[in-house]
């Protein structure tokens, strides 16, 4: 049995919430904008309506077994050889891949911004460390780390938004529906309904106090994510009209890098790149820790902390795969249509095949 | 575990030694930090690149000769190479610093007209993907050479030429003379489709007072905003002016207006805050002219219609707060009879030279760098359709009509004016 430790819903809402808010950070917000236009603010609603979908999902899978996490459910809804395949190739998969492309995007714009003649390598491998120290440390060591930085986090957003307040032109959210209804909903959803923290939350159920409290975390904790990633985006089309913000590598340092509020309050990016960095390992310690976690649980293994290593290694070499940064995002691109799986598609193959289970015991009975 | 704890200890101690600075750090007193770059068009090269990089020595009152004497030549150096870019032009330039130069710290941004006219979209490009850059730097338009603007630019009061740049941006909130206009917004106007850009005017003025052009009582004019910057008949130390705007066609820039016209530019965009203005005493129609220190009561309002034959008509009204500052003839205008009079003649006087820089803007420029375009999108559910709609190419067959609404709030510590003994 994994020892995980507990943590009350607080922490894990501000836990999911922080590690899904990190996106925002990186080019993700440009691609949005590009699919959207003015409307970019419009994508994340669709995502949300799917989150809230999957976390009640989840729920259900949850109700008819509960005690355990995702990764136990599985194996018992499709056997132990399909099940074990399922948890490996998806969940595990997925939590490597997410990490992997979090980490190399995360050190590319360290190095577009700050470290500029640093190698790659060894702003990888800083990352690296302190998600491995975060990982080996435990989910209830991050979830009360999040729980203590989350107010900063969100008074530095909060700042952010407001110092802006001079740069907005409320005419920059015109035409209202952008590059129209099907991209804003259909290519919008598409785009932001592949988080991570929606499987990491079913991974995590039983640290978080159980199956009881999963529901309410998990609505609440996307609630909150998406509702900052809305804010971010009005900030930045009201900042930067779309044709500009859809250019930028990384658009919340730029408007960190545009406040200016008069001769003595200019240039707060370095306080930006501290949240950053404290965001960035959070995620990279959680991608660790789910895919460790799940793949022990996959292997029946009494310890998850073994596992880091290995993980940690195979998620630095695939985050230096990418030839270039364009290549990154790209492929950051195709990883969220990947994520969609087991946020999504994999409660459901269970929920069907609980249905399938039950149709037969009727039968047989 | 003790051997574990010692161990992490003594590698702790260790990574003292080994992380003394980052890849690539710079010290302060490596770096040489550019404050104003210029650029011309070059004679045999692409352009001609200038910096004016900040002299340490005299900024910080270290170059002192005796007798405690702090200020000891420049406090700027002024460099120029002839070259391919921008960033190309930086590298020729750190042949012959010993400090790497730096754009971090570069508060303006100043093309010549002649560049200007070229289009600097490419150049534009090139800088907003530059790291060093800030867009909250500022950008001007020099008529004649940035690289004389720069040399010749010795900003009496001010011991760092970056402090002139930015009180230059808080500066025309006060007489509305230039259109202050930050790297950002130029970017964006030049990649919008609902309005044009615009840059404020600057140049070094030859010469002192005899540029002075006639005034009302020699048959000439009366605004005190009827110069462009390089014409302003003013004598004294510097010989830098900023003054009127250069408004775009893209990137490419289509004319100038002049100092009074960018009031009305501003006025009609909501930007305008103070500036004192003449007009003529709508009485005694002789030269005689009163004063106003005006500010704008609040945004305009904007009412836009696509009429069927798909041409459009924009009602602008403008709201105006005056105080009464200078009467040449002693006629009591604070009088509730007398006082909507002149209110009325201010605000006929503003439409015209609204509607007549509208007509220039239409006629000459064919650039809306009002942003009109901007109230006109609201009657556009998509990019798409707004994008067909091609308003820049529609905007000079648009019907624009102004109407300006002035009140004359406080009329200074006078109430009456009485007549004097020879009225």
């Amino acid at each position: 049995m994994i020892k995980e430790g507990t943590f009350g819903p607080a922490e894990a809402i501000v836990l999911l919430a922080l590690s899904s808010l990190s996106r925002g950070f990186l080019s993700y917000p440009r691609s949005l904008v590009e699919i959207a236009g003015p409307a970019a603010w419009m994508t994340p609603l669709g995502g949300l309506a799917v989150a809230l979908v999957g976390v009640y999902l989840i729920s259900l899978v949850f109700k008819r077994n509960p005690g355990y996490t995702i990764i136990e459910t599985t194996e018992q809804a499709f056997g132990p050889f399909i099940g074990t395949a399922l948890n490996v190739l998806i969940v595990v998969s997925a939590f490597e891949m997410v990490g992997a492309l979090f980490l190399r995007e995360f050190s590319e714009a360290m190095l577009t911004t700050t470290l500029r003649f640093a190698p790659i390598s060894i702003i990888d491998f800083s990352f690296l460390t302190m998600g491995l120290l975060g990982a080996y440390l435990g989910i209830e060591a991050l979830a009360r780390t999040a729980r203590l930085i989350y107010l900063y986090v969100l008074a530095g957003l909060l700042i952010t938004v407001l110092s802006l307040i001079p740069f907005w032109n409320f005419y920059n959210l015109l035409p209202l529906l952008g590059k129209g209804v099907s991209r804003d909903f259909l290519h919008g959803t598409y785009a932001t309904a592949g988080i991570a923290e929606v499987i990491l939350a079913a991974v995590i159920v039983q640290a978080m106090g159980g199956v009881k409290n999963f529901a309410r975390i998990g609505y609440i904790s996307m609630l909150i994510s998406f509702g900052i990633l809305i804010v971010l985006l009005v900030t930045l089309v009201l900042t930067y009209n779309w044709p500009i913000s859809e250019e930028f590598t990384l658009p919340f340092l730029r408007l960190y890098r545009t406040i200016y509020l008069g001769r003595f309050f200019q240039r707060p990016e370095a306080v930006f790149i501290l949240i950053w960095s404290v965001v960035g390992a959070l995620k990279i310690s959680l991608m660790l820790y789910g895919a460790a976690v799940s793949l022990a649980r996959s292997l029946k293994l009494p310890e998850y902390r073994p596992l880091i290593w290995p993980l940690g290694l195979v998620m630095y070499i695939i985050g230096l795969l990418p030839l270039d940064m364009p290549a990154a995002v790209n492929l950051d691109v195709y990883l969220r249509g990947f994520v969609l799986i087991p946020d999504y598609l994999l409660p459901l193959l269970i929920l069907a095949a609980y249905w399938l289970k039950g149709r037969g015991k009727c039968a047989g009975s | 575990m003790r051997a574990a704890r010692l161990c992490a200890l003594f590698l702790t101690a260790l990574s003292v030694l080994l992380l003394t600075g980052c890849f690539g750090s710079r010290e302060t007193d490596e770096t040489a930090y550019v404050l104003a770059i210029g650029f011309d068009k070059g004679e045999k090269d692409n352009m001609v690149v200038t910096v004016s990089i900040a002299n340490p020595k005299v900024i910080a009152g270290t170059a002192g000769g005796a007798g405690g004497t702090k200020e000891v030549g420049s406090n700027v150096l002024v460099l120029s190479v002839e070259t391919y870019g921008p960033l190309t032009g930086l590298e020729q330039l750190n042949t012959v610093t010993s400090r790497h130069l730096s754009l971090l710290h570069t508060k303006a941004y100043i093309f010549s007209e002649e560049l200007a006219k070229e289009g600097l979209a490419d150049w534009f490009s090139t800088m907003s993907r530059y790291y060093e850059l800030r867009a909250t730097s500022f950008i001007f338009v020099c008529r004649g050479k940035a690289k004389d603007f720069l040399e010749k630019n010795q900003p009496p009061l001010e011991l760092s030429p970056t402090k002139q740049y930015e009180l230059i941006g808080s500066l025309s909130r006060a007489h509305g003379l230039y259109k202050n206009t930050m790297f950002m917004n130029f970017y964006q106007d030049v990649k919008s489709w609902s309005i044009e850009p615009s840059l404020p005017l600057v140049a070094i003025h030859e010469g002192g007072l005899e540029t002075a052009k006639p005034g009302v009582k020699k048959g000439g004019g009366y605004e005190p905003g009827r110069y462009f910057a390089g014409e302003v008949p003013v004598s004294g130390a510097n010989k830098a002016q900023i003054m009127g705007t250069a408004v775009f066609r893209g990137s490419k820039m289509a004319g100038t207006i002049s100092g009074e016209e960018t009031r009305y530019y501003l006025m009609l965009r909501g930007e305008f805050e103070n500036g004192f203005f003449n007009f003529v005493d709508p009485i005694i129609h002789e030269p005689a002219l009163i004063g106003f220190a005006v500010r704008q009561a609040r945004s305009p309002k904007y009412a836009t219609h696509i009429n069927e034959d798909g041409t459009t008509t924009i009602d602008v009204d403008i709201y105006l707060e005056a105080d009464l500052s200078a009467m040449l003839k002693d006629i009591n205008y604070e009088s509730p009879e007398l006082k909507p009079v002149i209110e009325e003649a201010f605000s006929t006087y503003i439409r015209h030279g609204c509607q007549n820089l509208i007509k220039r803007t239409q006629e000459e420029f064919k650039t809306d760098v009002f942003g009109f375009g901007f109230h006109l999108k609201r009657h556009f559910w998509t990019v798409q359709t707004w994008h067909d709609f091609n308003w820049l190419e529609r905007y000079p067959e648009a019907q624009v009509n102004v109407t300006v609404h002035t009140r004359v709030r406080r009329t200074g510590l006078m109430l009456k004016t009485s007549p004097s003994k020879e009225d």
